[in-house]
């Protein structure tokens, strides 16, 4: 900050050295001082509360207690069991899938390619809950749409079923899930590495005078297996994340999830148990964070070799004859499988007064009743309300911190700046469900309990300004890396101050940067599950949460309802976001 | 405006420790006068304008501009409050802004702010200096680099500063356009008899725009003095080679004559050279002379002139001149040859050259 470190003219004491210091820092101090206070001391309490027994607010001193009894329940080792196999094995399925659509997007002549590239984007914009609820319509034993066209389709073989012969309610049904809703991200992950392949490399193999499957195997796979593999670990890790779809199709089943196993803890069982709910939530962080540590080591690692160019050419294109139109379908299928056929099923039960399956006779009763119904219902209004402020201040919240904090990081020269930023990025490596616990624990205690935000709207927002500070930092340190610094330098020799200069030239052209920020924010805020579920009261219910309600109380229709209405303000908004973030960062969202 | 600097020091932060950017300036700038730093990249030129501009903080040593101190051990002035323009390598000419708000920038910064009218026409007038007022409201990303160039300038000169600092504002032109705009840029400050600072990494930018100039190396000024002094007498080997070309041999000195001419002894024979005082019989001492300085004959005859025999190993026609590479032992030569010269590569010749125009320097 070179135009507001001005030492008065005198000499300096030690002290008055320290002072001006802090003074001239004030602004540093202050925004970290606020993001210890929000990121590291609920983690902090978090782990004090897991060696503590009883309510966290009246603590029966330090103990092992907690530890001894979660180490010793099987319930944890099956959920822990049930997390590595299902993410392992999805993991696989969204590998096998994404690789497949990128290697027919970027090295094939597959028609209609930016049909099938908004095909695949799609799914991105329906909220996890969504897309495990449609399924759970179309999938469930008795009911389940397509389970009656099935048996239906078995009878005329004469076989004859009295339920399924599919359960979503099962492992089988979460890997189907998890395994379909990863493919988006890393198909965004490896296309890249797919398109920026130097051809020049096969080329040297073939004239080299290997064949093209030899050529395929010994050139291209390896060269790209780095980027395969990193986007497996960052998948697998995701997946070891995932709340939503174990929460609608595994509980009603028995099947627990580390992440579900915790909301079941401190929220469902009762009494709730605070201190064994902690202790599943620091080992699930330690866990996760020494998977992270694991993949950024890997990415390291695959960088070293990198042989992915920058220039952008288009490599070799592979015909495919008259399979061009089959691997279109593909894409097709996937995206009835990821968005049509949930939205039609979830759309279908919006119609009706209370849930049944599609046939000639309930198209009968169909209306648009519920999408008026929806508003006389107490609350409604209140929920809306919540989640329109939620989403403006975690939005601006989020941007404007990250801003600060970037700008600190970035163009000053403050000592402990490289830390700030590791800070503000390890609650990115932490699931959303432990931020919320963490939350939980840290206002439910002295001194932040006299705050008194527990149960409000406030400490929602405080747990997603927490989860999406990371991303905000990181849109806002590569945007400022791209202002030279020379820009602002000159404001400075015309006479400006550093504030100024902050609002009339940093900020002005970061403005596209922020401002897609912001959306990404506020988009996320809109479909943000996991924490205002876990921190929900009946102050602060927010649509998603809404949703869950009447989805457990049995009220299939207004969930539906809400669940339509969500998707069809979620697609345009994601889409749009994308094309900003893309074209303000080159970053991937 | 003078502009004094003294003891500046100026250490960063590296990853291996510290990096000694500025190790003991010292220069004195008269008002109206053109000063050039000139260095090769890492000497510490930029470094030092802009501490002098207050982008940087001095680690020790004083600024003084004007009467006013701008550093030093208990004061710093922020670069808003100096009495400066600044044109910047990049021109940072900010792209969310037309060339107008660029260049009335400065302005609207000073308190009291001026009238809108007052504005206008300032910034009319400084657009006029560099012929850009019909470009006024162009939006600056639709610039080419010498309008950019010249918008950078204006900005720089619109608060008419007492000062004039230019990092490097040709270096990112092609070679057309920078000489054009190099004759174009002095003649305007000349005009306007501002006190200007130039630093530059291109000795032919320095000896063609300065009045004076200081040759910078490791973060310290080597020399100090007109641009025909510092070519003529440079004072050590480095800016011997670093302005201008130059050719180098070792030699012994052997007696000063009554003429100011010495006789020095090299293996290629005996030399009569210009010495600088304070050198003692028995020194080793390198001999300079610049290419330009040698002639080439196929005969050996001539009166009070320094003679090596040697033999043309390539020469290269280049449209003004002739550059030519020759071997005189084992040492090689370079000489500069009209182009109606008829010498061919391989030929046997002799090369004559003026004492005064050998440079005789201690030996490093």
């Amino acid at each position: 900050m070179p135009a507001s470190t001005k030492t008065a003219a005198f000499t300096p004491s030690r002290v008055f050295g320290l002072w001006s210091q802090v003074r001239s820092n004030l602004f540093l101090v202050l925004v970290t001082a606020f993001l210890l206070l929000l990121i590291l001391v609920p983690l902090v309490r978090l782990i004090l509360s897991s060696f503590q027994l009883g309510h966290p607010a009246m603590p029966e001193g330090w103990t092992l207690q907690n530890y001894i009894a979660a180490y010793a329940l099987p319930t944890f080792y099956r959920a822990l069991g049930t997390t590595v196999v299902l993410s392992a094995v999805s993991t696989l399925i969204t590998l096998a899938i994404a690789i497949l659509f990128a290697w027919l997007v970027e090295r094939t002549d597959m028609p209609f390619r930016n049909l099938a590239w908004t095909l695949i984007l799609i799914p991105m914009a329906i909220p996890g809950v969504l897309f495990a609820l449609g399924w759970a319509l179309l999938l469930s034993p008795k009911t389940g749409t397509m389970n009656i066209v099935l048996r239906a389709a078995l009878e005329l073989f004469g076989v004859r079923l009295s339920e399924g012969p599919l359960n979503i309610y099962s492992l089988g049904g979460l890997i189907f899930l998890d395994g379909l809703r990863g493919v988006t991200t890393i198909f965004l992950m490896i296309v890249g590495a797919f398109r920026m392949m130097d051809p020049s490399l096969e080329e040297a193999a073939r004239v080299s005078r290997a064949s093209p499957a030899g050529t395929f195997f010994q050139v291209t796979l390896p060269v790209l297996l780095p980027a395969v593999l990193t986007a497996g670990m960052y998948e697998f890790v995701s997946s070891m994340e995932s709340f939503e779809a174990p929460l609608a199709v595994g509980l009603p089943a028995g099947i627990f999830v580390l992440s579900t196993l915790i909301y079941f803890t401190v929220r469902l069982q009762a009494p709730v148990d605070y201190g064994l709910g902690s202790v599943f939530g620091v080992t699930y962080m330690v866990l996760l964070l020494f998977l992270l540590w694991a993949y950024r080591r890997a990415v390291r690692y695959g960088e070293r070799y990198t042989t992915v160019t920058g220039k952008g050419y288009r490599p070799r294109v592979i015909a495919l004859g008259k399979w061009r139109y089959p691997a279109l379908g593909m894409f097709l299928i996937y995206f009835v499988l990821t968005v049509l056929a949930p939205f039609a099923i979830l759309f279908w039960a919006s119609l009706l007064p209370s849930y049944r399956p599609p046939s000639l006779e309930a198209l009968g009763v169909v209306s648009l009743r519920n999408y008026w119904e929806i508003f006389s219902r107490p609350h409604f209004l209140a929920v809306v309300g919540n989640t329109l402020v939620l989403m403006a201040i975690a939005a601006s919240a989020t941007m404007l911190l990250a801003f600060f904090v970037s700008w600190i990081v970035v163009r000053t020269k403050v000592r402990g700046r490289a830390l700030l930023d590791s800070l503000l990025f390890l609650p990115h490596s932490i699931p959303g469900i432990v931020v919320a616990l963490a939350m939980i624990m840290a206002y439910l205690t002295p001194p932040l309990s006299y705050l008194k935000i527990y149960g409000t709207l406030w400490i929602v927002t405080m747990g997603l300004i927490v989860t999406y500070i990371a991303f905000g930092t990181r849109l806002m340190n590569s945007s400022i890396i791209q202002i030279q610094k020379e820009l602002e330098e000159a404001a400075y020799v015309c006479g400006a101050t550093s504030t100024k200069t902050l609002l009339a030239i940093t900020l002005p052209l970061l403005f596209p940067a922020f401002a897609a920020g912001w959306i990404w924010v506020a988009v996320h805020a809109l479909r943000a599950f996991s924490i205002p579920l876990m921190l929900a009261s009946k102050r602060n219910e927010v649509f998603s949460v809404l949703m869950w309600q009447y989805w457990s109380d049995g009220d299939v229709a207004l969930a539906s309802t809400l669940g339509v209405l969500l998707m069809i303000t979620l697609i345009p908004l994601t889409l749009l976001m994308r094309r900003f973030i893309v074209q303000v960062s080159g970053q991937q969202s | 405006m003078r502009v004094k600097v003294s003891g500046l020091t100026k250490t960063f932060e590296a990853v291996d420790g510290l990096a000694h950017a500025l190790q003991g300036v010292d220069f004195e700038v008269q008002p109206s006068e053109f000063y050039t730093l000139l260095g090769p990249s890492g000497c510490g030129k930029s470094t030092t304008l802009r501490c002098i501009a207050g982008l940087e903080r001095p680690t020790s040593g004083e600024i003084i501009i004007g009467d006013r101190v701008v550093a030093s051990s208990s004061t710093f002035v922020p670069p808003n409050e100096r009495p400066i323009g600044m044109v910047f390598q990049s021109y940072a000419i900010w792209p969310h802004m037309t060339v107008f708000k660029n260049v009335a920038f400065p302005l609207k910064q000073a308190r009291p702010r001026p009238a809108a009218n007052e504005i206008k026409r300032r910034v009319t007038e400084a657009l006029a200096l560099v012929q850009m007022e019909h470009l006024a409201d162009r939006p600056a990303p639709y610039l080419s680099g010498g309008q950019q160039q010249r918008v950078a300038l204006a900005r720089a000169l619109v608060s008419k500063p007492q000062v004039l600092l230019l990092d490097e504002p040709l270096s990112n032109l092609d070679a057309k356009l920078r000489e054009e705009l190099r004759l174009e840029l002095k003649e305007l400050v000349r005009r306007l008899g501002i006190t200007t600072l130039y630093v530059t990494h291109d000795q032919i930018e320095a000896l063609a725009m300065s009045d004076r100039i200081a040759v910078m190396l490791n973060g310290k000024i080597l020399q100090e003095s007109t641009p025909k002094d510092l070519y003529l007498h440079p004072k050590s080997k480095f800016v011997a080679q670093f302005v201008g070309q130059v050719n180098f041999f070792e030699g012994t000195l052997a007696e000063e004559s009554a003429s100011g001419l010495a006789s020095i002894a090299t293996e290629h024979g005996k030399l009569s050279c210009l010495v600088t005082p304070g050198l003692a019989p028995g020194a080793k001492v390198w001999v300079t002379v610049r290419p330009e300085s040698i002639a080439l004959s196929r005969d050996g005859n001539r009166q009070e002139m320094n003679v090596f025999k040697g033999k043309i190993v390539k020469a290269i026609f280049l449209g003004d001149i002739i550059d030519c590479q020759i071997q005189v032992g084992k040492q090689p030569f370079r000489a500069k040859l009209p182009v109606t010269s008829d010498l061919a590569e391989g030929e046997e010749i002799y090369l004559h050259f003026n004492p005064k125009a050998c440079v005789v320097l201690q030996h490093d």
